[in-house]
């Protein structure tokens, strides 16, 4: 799946039709879709112990799950 | 001209024999079919169909092969006629393409000199390879045509711009041509290019498949599409799905009119 990072809670996905001044692109192809500004979703897994919220991270080429650990509120 | 593709395999149902018969006055010849080879490797077509003539009276069937390199299996011309919704042989003869070609070879003329009967369909069966390049075009000769000259028939031939090109590339960039079928196998990438120029009766058509992974599709902006899997005024293909698209300019626009199975 390729997407586009809007915050780090937020991505949008991306559309099968994508346009630009000249063509339609339908089902885009990867290279197309990067050329657009969408990127791949690494999904990675919950870890076992804790608890945690999913945080979207970018990077270069790429937009990855992270997992962030969310505080104990009895140790606040 | 008639347009028939070949690509597809079929059998024409015969339609009942038609009163009056019809006499050819002036024409000479009839293009049936033809078929172009424009990839880089020997493409082989296997033949199994019947084209009616309405009733004409035939004089025979010549076998144009423009290029080199061809051959043919079992290639066969049979001519019949109905006759109160039955259908009597009147001719046969094998074809047989010569490894080399440069003119006509494979007539049943000789075989149906002696008819008066009027033809009501051809069929033919095998198979013939062409290599890269070349194209093989099947003529019908009529009565009183047996003397046109076969330079002009080769000649007018290759001025033809009708024609099934096949295409078996999974990644196609396809120019839209005026009276041009391309048919395509699976195409993983499909890219549809507009020409520079333009007739008011340009029509041309593209014949593909949509595999398990949808085809990707790249079309100009101003196309404007009708027909299955629109989305947004937008062609989008489904996956496994075979799609033949009919592209004509309407004065203003090209359109595309999509039909999917």
């Amino acid at each position: 799946m390729f997407v586009k990072l809007i915050d780090e809670n937020t991505v949008e996905k991306a559309p099968r039709v994508l346009r630009d001044e000249r063509y339609t692109y339908s089902n885009p192809k990867a290279e197309t879709l990067l050329r657009f500004g969408y990127k791949p979703l690494i999904e990675t897994e919950y870890p076992e112990n804790g608890n945690y919220e999913m945080k979207y991270v970018e990077t270069e080429n790429k937009v990855i799950v992270m997992w962030s650990e969310i505080a104990d509120e009895a140790e606040e | 001209m008639t347009e028939r593709n070949f690509n597809v395999a079929h059998n024409e149902e015969l339609t009942p024999s038609v009163q009056p018969v019809k006499t050819f006055s002036g024409a000479s010849h009839k293009t049936l079919a033809r078929y172009v080879n424009n990839t880089e490797s020997t493409m082989t077509q296997s033949l199994d169909v019947s084209i009616a003539c309405q009733r004409f009276q035939l004089a025979g069937i010549i076998v144009l092969a423009d290029g080199e390199n061809f051959s043919s299996t079992n290639l066969t011309a049979t001519a019949y006629k109905n006759h109160e919704n039955r259908k009597y042989q009147l001719a046969t003869e094998t074809i047989s393409l010569p490894a080399t070609n440069a003119g006509n070879m494979g007539y049943i003329a000789a075989t149906m000199s002696g008819y008066e009967d009027f033809v009501d369909s051809i069929a033919f069966s095998g198979t013939i390879s062409i290599a890269a390049g070349g194209s093989v075009t099947i003529i019908a000769l009529f009565k009183g045509g047996e003397d046109s000259a076969l330079a002009t028939i080769a000649e007018n031939t290759k001025n033809s711009t009708t024609k099934t090109v096949m295409i078996t590339d999974t990644d196609a960039e396809i120019t839209l041509e005026n009276n041009v079928i391309f048919n395509c196998g699976g195409l993983t990438d499909l890219e549809i290019v507009l020409p520079a120029s333009t007739t008011a009766d340009f029509t041309c058509q593209v014949n593909f498949t949509s595999g398990l992974t949808e085809t990707s599709l790249v079309a100009p902006n101003t196309i404007v599409w009708l027909g299955d899997d629109i989305e947004s005024d937008v062609f989008v293909p489904a996956a496994s799905k075979r799609y033949s698209v009919m592209f004509f300019y309407d004065g203003v626009n090209f359109r595309g009119i999509v039909q999917g199975v």
